[in-house]
């Protein structure tokens, strides 16, 4: 039996209002509205009341064929556990009942369960599929509700790697573990099994949720060359390329396959832009695969107990600024496709179809950590661009290795694909908010942040914190001993306080 | 390691007087039979006030290095195997041993302190070195005549209290330190012995935040005096802590579980100011004595010394160094750098948090950097509405009633 799927097919059309990216974005800004009201009513009731406002809205909306369409794009179908799960579990934690709502994900965990045994069972013998076939909404609830559940019986910094870990399996080889049945396994594995023939190409990776009308992106780095895509269709540094690359003439000309494809970006370019309004660079330090992968490197470095390199600003400032100009330089590249020639080239230079991801570490290691040093892709020799990307590709590798390895996150300050999150940091719902009159200034809060940002410990006079690279890995938060000094707070909410011990 | 040779190195001077090591005897007892006096004192207290009082005749185990300031980390020389004792006095006797080799308008802290060193049976000359933080004036020239007796450590300190800028600059200070304390002790100092040494110091830390919780809920569970005497039992006995922290442990048990048999009317105070050292705890009694609660303080050896943890996510020696800074010198509340931003935040953070009905100012007389401070303490308290007495006094016993005068005229203002 699959109660779980029974229960999403039960649920039918009623249950999209809750995939939808606008009626999440409009309840938490409800939250975040009567957060600090004086009428408990207003506090309990007015974000449930627009909840149900806008998802009526948008259930008649998805009625009317204009809108259907552009209702669609904007689902998400990792916004369920959102609103099933995260959004209970931050407003229920540390109330005296929140035991029992524990009960809720175990159920849904449960269901998950059974649901992948059914899928399995359906399998015909001898497919070769030897992952978890699943469904992504059930997946997505089954998942974060087992981190709901082992949130409160781990520590904060065990329950961060368990929620990286869960992130990483999913963006890096989720591909492969949880396809939705054996036929689109199947065909995944043609996929594999087909020669590149251009290497500097760009070979269509398909993930598990690749649809021709939405697409679906994540913040943060995940890579859409690990592993058959995973279950994102990649970064937003790889969505903005796709902007750029659209064909600005055609468009203005009426071409329907063009305006087609612009659609579907501007789709995904909304439900990116709310992802990161929800949460910020949250996604960088809590769910972007290439950081975990680096922070391998870190785990080591600690296990030798080696001292790692403090970031001076100067360095802070390069990083950052090289990264806003590599970026832009690889966005400026992309513009440039759709003014190629037949022999692909531009003022005489190849320039291939998606140049940034050509540079980007993610590119290299992505596909090896899915699938093994024989992932490697090949640098583009010397007549991409006089050998630019060859070069660039290389020295942001090395880059990406060092500063992990010896300076914590410093490459996340460099990151395009996160600075896309930088300016969501202070004004977005999640916030880090600071009481200066606790603080005492013993600077540990800087000492601590793996992306060695001084504001948090220096400002003494407002209360809104969050820096531009800020990753909300809060273990400022965790590791500040002043009680209440440093807070988290989600729609203006505290989620999480300082406290020692 | 080589330390840089004084060429003005004297001989030391001794004062060995039997009548008033006679008197500094009878300071303590004093002291310790007005704390007999005390209501409702837990059963277990007479070990701690045993392990002060019998400090200076306490076995010497391992080297043994004192320390001057909440500034000098006591976890460098447990990992070094020794032993770390806390020398800075309160004794009113010994501030006139102290006057005999120091004169002029020096603070009583020093001289008492001064008084103890140039005394051969005291607990100062027990130790086999000496660490002193360069903080104010008198104890950056306190070093120097320290140096003329033992191996003396100044510890110079930040003009400002900004960890972005000066954290590696004392870390590096700090590996000195680290260097010094194994020329004493003949042993190296290991990371692994660092981090537990920073473990039994956060195991302390963690002891004084819950007794500082418990005075909160309940003021009647123990005596302020009491308070201290726990908490600088830990620190003025070469004892090693190991012992202390069962003990204090139990104690402070006790005391979470003391619940008042009616509602308490006792107005409820913050105290700030300079040290109160034992056996001196003058305006602390003074204060319980006209009916007041002093339900916390921001003094360096009172409830908020030792209460943060020195801890960090990396294990590296630099990183351990860093997280000993950040704990002893940047999180300090001391007067003695540029800016009083941390004790004022703390005098006000603690009123509004213990829901305190006014805050005393204890002013050690001749301590300029508390005394330079007292006007825009004033300033600042006033226009928030918060009721300030400053106490201005020094160790001696003789103006007790003049002070309790005024104290009790400020109680009556609050009610």
């Amino acid at each position: 039996m699959d109660p779980l799927n029974t229960l999403l097919q039960a649920a039918g059309v009623w249950i999209r209002p809750l995939q939808s990216l606008l009626v999440a974005l409009a309840t938490a800004l409800a939250l975040q509205g009567v957060a600090g009201s004086r009428s408990a009513a207003l506090r309990r009731l007015l974000p449930g009341a627009v909840f149900l406002v806008a998802a009526a809205i948008h259930w008649v909306a998805q009625r009317h064929p204009g809108w259907s369409l552009w209702l669609y794009r904007l689902e998400h179908p990792l916004v369920p556990a959102f609103f099933l799960l995260v959004l209970p579990a931050l407003l229920l934690h540390g109330h005296r009942l929140y035991p029992l709502f524990l009960l809720w994900p175990a159920s849904l965990l449960a269901g998950l369960v059974l649901h992948i045994r059914h899928q399995l069972l359906l399998q015909p013998p001898g497919s070769g599929f030897v992952g978890f076939p699943s469904a992504p909404v059930p997946l997505a609830l089954g998942l974060v509700a087992f981190l709901v559940l082992i949130h409160p019986v781990l520590p904060l910094r065990t329950w961060r790697v368990s929620v990286r870990l869960t992130a990483l399996v999913l963006l890096l080889w989720g591909g492969f573990l949880f396809r939705t049945s054996p036929a689109d396994f199947e065909r995944a594995m043609a996929r594999r099994a087909s020669p590149r023939n251009d290497l500097i190409a760009f070979s269509e990776t398909t993930p598990v949720l690749y649809d021709p009308e939405r697409l679906v992106y994540l913040p943060a780095a995940p890579c859409r060359f690990s592993a058959d895509g995973g279950y994102v269709q990649g970064c937003g540094m790889e969505l903005l390329q796709r902007l750029a690359q659209l064909d600005t003439r055609a468009i203005s000309s009426g071409a329907l396959s063009e305006r087609a494809l612009l659609a579907v970006a501007l789709g995904a370019l909304t439900s990116l832009s709310i992802a990161l309004f929800l949460a910020g660079r949250w996604w960088c330090g809590w769910v972007c695969p290439l950081a975990t992968l680096g922070d391998v490197l870190d785990a080591l470095r600690r296990r030798l107990h080696l001292p790692h390199v403090k970031t001076s600003p100067t360095a802070q400032r390069a990083a950052f600024w090289s990264g806003l100009s590599l970026g832009s330089f690889g966005l400026l590249m992309a513009a440039a496709v759709p003014r190629l020639d037949a022999q692909g080239r531009f003022l005489g230079c190849k320039i291939p179809l998606y140049p940034f991801c050509k540079i980007c570490p993610a590119q290299q290691i992505c596909p090896v950590a899915a699938r093994g040093p024989t992932a490697y892709p090949p640098l583009p020799g010397r007549e991409w661009l006089g050998g630019f990307f060859g070069v660039a590709a290389l020295a942001l590798l090395i880059f990406f290795v060092a500063a992990f390895a010896l300076s914590r996150r410093l490459f996340c300050r460099f990151c395009p694909m996160g600075l896309l999150g930088g300016p969501f940091n202070n004004g977005g719902l999640l916030a880090l908010r600071k009481r200066p009159v606790r603080c005492n200034r013993c600077g540990l809060c800087r000492d601590v942040c793996p992306v060695d940002i001084p504001t948090v410990a220096a400002e003494m006079k407002r209360s809104e914190v969050a820096h531009w690279s800020c990753h909300y890995c809060l273990k400022c938060v965790e590791w500040c001993p002043q009680p209440d000094c440093l807070r988290a707070e989600f729609a203006g909410r505290p989620i999480l306080r300082s406290h020692w011990p | 390691m080589t330390r840089p040779e004084s060429p003005y190195r004297l001989p030391p001077r001794w004062t060995d007087r039997p009548a008033l090591l006679r008197k500094q005897q009878a300071v303590i007892a004093e002291q310790q039979r007005r704390l007999q006096e005390l209501p409702a004192r837990p059963p277990t207290i007479g070990f701690f006030e045993q392990r002060l009082i019998s400090a200076p005749t306490a076995p010497k185990r391992a080297p043994r290095i004192g320390l001057l300031c909440q500034f000098a980390p006591p976890e460098l020389v447990w990992a070094a195997g020794g032993e770390a004792v806390r020398f800075d006095c309160g004794n009113s006797a010994a501030v006139m041993a102290g006057e005999e080799l120091v004169t002029g308008d020096i603070c009583p802290l020093v001289k008492a302190t001064l008084g103890q060193v140039a005394s051969p049976a005291a607990l100062p000359n027990s130790c086999d070195a000496w660490i002193v933080p360069a903080s104010c004036d008198a104890k950056k020239k306190l070093a120097e005549w320290l140096a003329d007796y033992k191996p003396v450590f100044p510890l110079p300190l930040p003009p400002t209290l900004d960890s972005a800028r000066y954290s590696t600059w004392v870390v590096s200070e700090f590996e000195r330190l680290a260097d010094f304390i194994a020329s004493i002790t003949h042993r190296r100092i290991r990371r692994q012995a660092l981090q537990a040494a920073l473990a039994l110091g956060n195991q302390r830390a963690a002891l004084i935040r819950r007794l500082h919780e418990a005075r909160l809920a309940q003021p009647g569970a123990m005596s302020l005096q009491d308070a201290f005497l726990l908490v600088q039992s830990s620190l003025f006995s070469p004892e090693p802590i190991e012992t202390w922290i069962p003990e204090a442990e139990m104690t402070i048990r006790h005391a979470e579980a003391f619940r008042a048999s009616r509602h308490r009317l006792r107005p409820r105070l913050v105290l700030t100011g300079a040290p109160i050292v034992w056996p001196n705890f003058k305006p602390i009694q003074v204060l319980e004595e006209c009916g007041a609660d002093v339900v916390s303080d921001t003094l360096c050896t009172g409830l908020q010394t030792c209460a943060d943890p020195a801890r960090t996510d990396e294990s590296s020696m630099n990183a351990l160094l860093r997280a000993l800074a950040a704990r002893s010198v940047f999180g300090s509340l001391c007067p003695c750098f540029t800016d009083a931003t941390n004790r004022f935040n703390r005098v006000l953070d603690l009123v509004e948090r213990t829901h305190a009905r006014g805050v005393v100012h204890y002013a050690l007389r001749l301590c300029q950097p508390f005394d330079l401070e007292t006007g825009r303490l004033e300033q600042l308290l006033k226009a928030r509405g918060i009721p300030l007495l400053t106490l201005r006094t020094d160790y001696s016993l003789e103006d007790t009633e003049q002070l309790r005068v005024r104290v009790e005229a400020f109680l009556e203002t609050l009610v």
